[in-house]
């Protein structure tokens, strides 16, 4: 049976913001220099051309790559912050629900990824003040190039159609929470915390090739623009339930999680 | 209270079973001695009662409750310190400050007891500390939880020579009520005043489980001469003599219990 207790839940919080403060202050910071690099790299130490001239679409592109990839593998980074069996035998201990547990785990991943995206807006903020200083007349937020030169052009496209907007949204939103639920079975069921996505991402594109099989047979499993009504609710759902599975085992996972090294965790 | 029915667990990619139907019942307000050759199970029984393990076959119970399914209500009346642990990079009140709230019977006044005892005080960097120091911080943490079972994994290693005997001193002065300690150890001479009760593990089952009052009942432990050997149970040579495990007989004041010589008496067969 399920605990959770909403009082312990944020004893629990507060411990592992407590002890992932150092990785959470490393995280950001480390996102910062990164994008600042990025983005000083292709705004000022390299010459772009074409309908790129002064790099910042390259920024966008770069910086808009990072997002998706933080947000899809998010969950194989829910141990992450963990050093090895002694940090994983604090958490197993600690008197809490093994529910509370995997949710303040995926919390870390989550709050992670808002650090991340503050770390892209402070990046973003030095980069237009180093081109102010060095008297650069070209200078823009990267944030406003991905919204105008990147998401614009694609919502004015095929994608500005008022039926078909909400589908690809939520097509969308579904696949990323399907990645994120096979990379949630992956940090739980593999035991090399640091290296869990790479297994998982090595899964998912062998069941890539799998599903792309499939799908010249079953219809249903489609979420594109040509699939009629009936058979992308199906799709939707397929998806949707499978995606629920998949947390359930990543939890059954989490809950029978032994501190001895083994591969996996069964 | 904790009891450990009919178990088998063995490691992944090991042929051997640790433990093979093994069961055991400890009782509350009691200081267990666990004892045990090298790769006998000690450590994995420790860990096999708080949960931290799980049996392939059969369980382990607290108060009713299985342990392997680690629900709130037992972890925060089970507490364990292992032989090799990390603290967190923080100060020792800070660590307080975010674990005390998860014991409902924590206790600040064993706790500065405790410290006191080991001479350390509470705005002790962890990761700055030996791991002697480690140990005894964590200690006094794991005795201020106030935990019905505390499970100790070779406590004394690490320890200087002033060390081990403060632990001895704050286990008995905090020990209190209902609580029950069992130490894992191959530290026999640290511990050997402290247990009411001695376990000795051989692979896969359980050589004695007996508690020290039984034990000096029935046995005498004392140095004797080589003409006074005639119902010596078991002898081994030593300085002040041979030390002797015989019967105790009738009328005669008990000894103290020599636990080495015991621990060999049992892996011999003797007992």
């Amino acid at each position: 049976m399920i605990q959770f207790n909403l009082c312990r839940f944020g004893k629990l919080v507060k411990w592992m913001l407590q002890g992932d403060k150092r990785y959470l202050i490393k995280s950001f910071l480390q996102v910062l220099v990164v994008m600042l690099l990025i983005f000083i790299f292709f705004t000022i130490l390299i010459n772009t051309t074409g309908d790129d001239p002064h790099g910042y679409k390259s920024c966008g592109i770069a910086a808009f790559a990072m997002v998706v990839v933080n947000l899809v593998l998010g969950p194989a980074l829910m141990f992450y912050s963990m050093e090895g069996k002694h940090d994983m035998q604090a958490l197993m201990l600690l008197p809490a629900s093994n529910f509370e547990k995997y949710l303040v785990r995926h919390l870390n991943w989550i709050l992670t990824l808002i650090l991340a995206t503050l770390a892209f807006f402070a990046a973003d903020v030095l980069q237009y003040l180093i081109h102010l200083v060095l008297g650069h007349d070209y200078v823009r937020f990267v944030g406003s190039v991905i919204v105008n030169d990147m998401i614009g052009p694609i919502a004015s496209s095929r994608y500005a159609s008022e039926a078909f907007r909400p589908r690809f949204i939520a097509s969308m939103t579904v696949l990323v929470i399907w990645f994120q639920s096979l990379y949630a079975i992956g940090a739980t069921l593999i035991r090399t915390r640091k290296f869990s996505w790479v297994f998982t991402t090595v899964f998912i594109i062998l069941l890539g090739f799998l599903v792309y099989k499939i799908q010249g047979y079953v219809e249903a499993i489609q979420l594109n623009d040509h699939s009629s009504a009936g058979d992308y609710a199906i799709g939707f759902g397929f998806y949707l339930v499978w995606a629920m599975i998949n947390y359930c085992l990543s939890y059954r996972f989490f809950c029978r999680t032994q501190v001895i090294s083994k591969f996996v965790n069964f | 209270m904790i009891e450990v029915n009919n178990i088998s667990f063995k490691y992944a990619g090991q042929k051997n079973l640790v433990f093979d139907d093994f069961s055991l019942e400890l009782k509350q307000d009691n200081i267990y001695g666990l004892l045990g050759k090298n790769g006998t199970g000690k450590s994995t029984l420790l860990y096999l009662i708080a949960g931290l393990l799980r049996p392939k076959k059969g369980t382990v119970s607290f108060d009713g409750i299985e342990t392997k399914l680690r629900k709130p209500e037992t972890l925060q009346d089970i507490f364990i310190v292992p032989e090799e642990f990390d603290l967190p990079a923080m100060t020792l009140d800070e660590y307080v400050k975010i674990n005390r709230p998860f014991y409902p019977l924590f206790s600040t006044t064993v706790l500065e007891g405790c410290l006191k005892d080991f001479e350390l005080t509470s705005d002790v960097k962890l990761n700055a500390l030996s791991m002697g120091q480690k140990k005894k911080v964590f200690m006094a943490f794991a005795l201020a939880t106030n935990t019905k079972v505390l499970l100790m994994d070779e406590p004394t290693n690490g320890l200087d020579i002033p060390s081990k005997s403060q632990f001895r001193k704050v286990v008995t002065q905090y020990m209190t009520g209902d609580r029950t300690l069992i130490i894992s150890t191959h530290q026999v001479h640290d511990v050997e005043q402290l247990l009411d009760h001695i376990l000795i593990l051989s692979p896969q089952k359980l050589l004695l489980n007996a508690s020290v009052a039984e034990i000096t009942e029935k046995y005498t432990f004392e140095y004797r001469t080589p003409d006074n050997m005639e119902d010596a149970l078991y002898a081994e040579p030593s300085l002040q003599g041979n030390a002797v495990i015989a019967p105790r007989k009738e009328g005669y004041a008990e000894t103290q219990v020599n636990l080495e010589l015991l621990f060999n008496a049992v892996n011999e067969g003797k007992i």
